[in-house]
């Protein structure tokens, strides 16, 4: 009787629909990434690309992508954000911001050191990534997302973070 | 069990024919730290729009038992976080829940506690139904839990929940005054690793090491071991018991997500134990009774594999297998029970405003119970099974302002058949800053193997006494006509948030009980055939006494100043317990005064400086009259250095107050109760 359950279970819910298959999970970090364009300066002369457009890079095969497209998905939106897709470090050009995914976890010195110097703002969803020098770090904390911001590291960097972010942040960097 | 099929039969086909859509309900921003979100024309997300607190507010997990935000729930429930336990300086679990309003935890001895909630509280306490990561540990024994075979490893704890009340849950059988639900971290968030070691004057020495790595983008696992070693309490005099143990224990976790809104769990763990008491208990030759100090030997395997499917964004899909082997083996008997189970739910919302979660469960045991002479089971061995459904419906009946839950348990077990328990419950939200829920339930508490087979030789007579030539033998037994214990319970409770930082949890509650266990003698009659020959003076289980107990639980939490925060808790109870006329059970009614009136809980937690933790808890219990326990106050201090971010000093002082204090007298078996002693220990905690 049991096994007959779950066989028209099975049955029955292949009439679900399958909704888009992008994770909630990152369609919040990508509404962040977007966000976050908003709370933060780059430096005058950061990117020699023309001004408008925020060029984000994606380290590692991430549904980020998917996610970053489905906002890119109205024209307002459209017209500011460019993506580029790297598959690892050594091929990162310069960008606004640089998102590591969590598969890149063992890449996370060589990739930092790849984008030192300049003004990318390195965003991650590793474990104490903004503790090994990143500069925001996506958490999961009783099911909704938080972030790390190492107020350090973006110094280093030249960028400006709003009073407004870093309210809602966990400062690391130092010993909490 | 017809009744349970054709219902679960029904229920099927239903799910098939209706149609299982990704509607979602609309955008709303009333309710206080809740989110719900529109999906719009494009099928996805716009979330853009929103806030950075309000993308903040976004639940992104999908557990199975799904993650309600706190304010909306409508039920007693009281979370405990992974931060309250680190800072509490509790080693195990019965001792965090110290923290909780409505849940009264006892000492009996160094290794052994009485745990129950709003009342009933006894070593083999029978109304509260434990879990941990979905799997119960609820032993069939007794239907009670070995929370001395319970040892979690606390720093990985992700969170405790505890309910009070039977309504709000849908977990497994027996959950008649409470639920607690022990939930460990993901392992993506328990990554790297740590080793904690300390000791002290009880908590002789400990030591706590766990690895987290991944195998691959989707795959990621745990390792952890544990070893602690107790010291034992003291007697009235302050004179050292025989109560020390110590267990090691050590256990893995697999979690894997593959693509489409999936998540594995593989985990398991090994638990061995030692544990020494000092047990009374009669034997087989004159003077018949014996004093001595008896090692109890447990071992524990359990193994656990979980598949969690989102379909939708508003349809989920969790499936849970679970074996475990418990053995418990000392001077005067030898457990070993097997659990299998299986339990299956899915959630989804067939309507804008419902929701429905429905499942079902197969449960069976397989045990093998022998006793040397004072403890005995009549079979000795014995296989149950319990099947399970139960489907719920969430309704809002007013947007973010009132919703409605009805729903019911159904179970089959080998005892008592078929039982049937319904709850309905509402919650209303006047404004932001205000919930008010109520609740009617019914439960029932089905018997176990010890009411329906045991052979507990409780106190012998020599001969001349009872009878002039033979011996006489008050033994307790086994009674197949024992039934369930029903409860009848209607909850009001009141959440309030008048400050960002001051919240406070209010809850009364009003329980009905009817058929509450009593111990009954039977005719007494002559056993020629073994030896010795004896007279058995029978003393069984029935159901006569009934009674109504009744209370109110409050917990608060003040944010003081930036770096001081106030816990707090209060809990009163009542109870009011009749035998029926035709009861000869002249203790039954002393439960009455066997779980304290009032229980206090108030904790100070200071963040000093920039890596200073300081903690002080004060609890107060009122004394047990009927166990000739006095009420105690006591303190407990934590202080905790973080020297840098990966190395934690800390100092724990425990039970300050008094030198000694009694806690709990047992029941049925005669171990030895001890005092609880003031101890002090240091642990030192590297991550890296």
């Amino acid at each position: 009787m049991c096994i007959l359950s779950v066989l028209i279970f099975i049955v029955g819910s292949l009439n679900a629909q399958l909704a888009p298959d992008i994770p909630i999970e990152y369609q919040v970090k990508a509404a962040f990434l977007y966000k976050f364009t908003k709370f933060i300066q780059w430096p005058e002369d950061s990117l020699a690309e023309a001004s408008n457009t925020i060029r984000i890079g994606l380290v590692g095969k991430s549904p980020m992508k998917k996610a970053l497209e489905a906002i890119m998905d109205t024209d307002d939106i459209a017209r500011t954000l460019e993506l580029a897709q790297f598959d690892g470090p050594q091929e990162i050009t310069a960008c606004h911001i640089l998102f590591v995914d969590r598969s890149e976890h063992t890449h996370v010195e060589e990739i930092l050191q790849a984008v030192s110097g300049s003004s990318t703002l390195t965003v991650g969803e590793i474990h104490k990534f903004a503790h090994r020098g990143g500069m925001i770090n996506f958490i999961i904390e009783k099911g909704n997302v938080r972030f790390e911001i190492n107020v350090k590291a973006a110094a280093e960097a030249d960028l400006q973070i709003s009073s407004k972010l870093l309210r809602l942040a966990e400062i690391v960097g130092g010993v909490k | 069990m017809n009744l349970l099929k054709t219902i679960s039969f029904a229920w099927c086909i239903l799910i098939v024919f209706v149609p299982l859509d990704g509607t979602a309900r609309e955008l709303a921003h009333d309710t206080w730290d809740s989110l719900k979100v529109d999906f719009g024309l494009k099928g996805h997300l716009d979330l853009t729009k929103l806030s950075l607190e309000e993308l903040m507010a976004i639940e992104v997990t999908s557990v199975s038992r799904k993650t309600e935000k706190l304010s909306e729930a409508a039920a007693a429930i009281f979370v405990i976080t992974n931060e309250d336990i680190r800072r509490s300086g509790a080693t195990s679990i019965p001792e965090v829940l110290r923290m909780v309003p409505g849940v009264q935890v006892a000492h009996i001895d160094a290794n052994k506690w009485a745990i129950s909630a709003r009342g009933f509280n006894g070593r083999f306490s029978n109304k509260l139904l434990v879990l941990i990561d979905g799997r119960t540990v609820y032993s069939p024994l007794y239907s009670g839990v070995f929370w001395e075979a319970q040892d979690v490893m606390l720093e990985d704890v992700e969170q405790i929940e505890i309910i009070r009340g039977p309504g709000a849950t849908l977990w497994g059988a027996n959950a008649v005054n409470g639920v607690i639900n022990v939930i460990t971290k993901k392992v993506w968030d328990t990554q790297g690793g740590f080793v904690t070691v300390g000791g002290g004057t009880e908590e002789r020495g400990f030591g706590t090491a766990r690895y987290g790595g991944t195998l691959g983008r989707a795959l990621a696992f745990r390792l952890y071991t544990r070893y602690f070693n107790r010291d034992a309490y003291v007697d009235a005099n302050g004179r050292e018991t025989a109560d020390k143990w110590d267990a090691l224990k050590g256990g893995f976790r697999l979690d894997w997500n593959p693509p489409s809104g999936q998540a594995i769990t593989l985990q398991g763990d090994m638990l061995a134990s030692n544990q020494y008491e000092t047990l009374t208990t009669t034997s087989q030759d004159p003077p018949y009774v014996e004093i001595k100090n008896n090692l109890v030997d447990i071992t524990d395997v359990n193994i656990l594999a979980r598949w969690q499917r989102d379909w939708s964004n508003t349809s989920q899909m969790a499936v849970q297998l679970s074996y475990s082997r418990f053995n418990r083996t000392s001077s005067i008997a030898e457990f070993l029970i097997d659990s299998y189970d299986i339990d299956f739910q899915h959630r989804f919302s067939p309507l804008v405003n419902q929701e429905i979660v429905w499942g079902w469960g197969y449960h069976t045991n397989r045990d093998d119970l022998r006793g040397v002479f004072s403890v005995d089971f009549n079979p000795t061995k014995r296989r149950d099974t319990l099947l399970s459904a139960f489907l719920q419906d969430e309704i809002v009946l007013v947007s973010d302002r009132l919703q409605l839950t009805i729903g019911s348990k159904f179970e089959d077990n080998d005892y008592t058949g078929f039982e049937i328990q319904p709850n309905a419950r509402f919650v209303w939200t006047p404004r932001k800053e205000h919930t008010v829920w109520a609740s009617v339930a019914r439960a029932a508490r089905t018997p176990s193997r010890a009411e329906y087979h045991v052979q507990l030789i409780r106190l012998i007579y020599p001969a001349g006494y009872y009878d002039p030539n033979l011996p006489a033998f008050v033994t307790v037994t086994g009674d197949e006509s024992f039934d369930s214990e029903y409860l009848l319970a209607y909850e009001l409770g009141y959440r309030l948030r008048p400050h960002a930082s001051l919240s406070c949890d209010l809850t009364t509650f009003y329980n009905v009980y009817d058929g509450l266990r009593t111990m009954e003698p039977g005719m007494p009659f002559p056993e020629l055939t073994t030896e010795p020959a004896h007279i058995v003076i029978p003393i069984s289980a029935n159901n006569k006494m009934r009674g109504e107990t009744y209370g109110f639980e409050l917990a608060s939490h003040w944010r003081v100043l930036e770096w001081w925060q106030v816990y707090s808790s209060y809990s009163y109870l009542q109870m009011k317990l009749r035998t029926e006329q035709d009861s000869q059970d002249i203790i039954a009614e002393n439960a009455e005064e066997e779980s304290p009136h009032h229980q206090i809980y108030i904790r100070s937690s200071k963040d000093l400086r920039d890596n200073l933790h300081v903690d002080v808890g004060l609890r107060y219990a009122d004394a047990l009259p009927s166990l000739d326990v006095n009420s105690y106050i006591t303190l407990d201090v934590r202080v905790g250095w973080y020297v840098t971010a990966s190395v934690e000093l800390s100092l724990i002082g425990q039970n300050l107050l008094d030198d000694h204090h009694p806690e709990f007298t047992p029941e049925f078996l005669d171990t030895q109760p001890t005092e609880v002693e003031r101890g002090v220990y240091g642990a030192l905690r590297f991550t890296f």
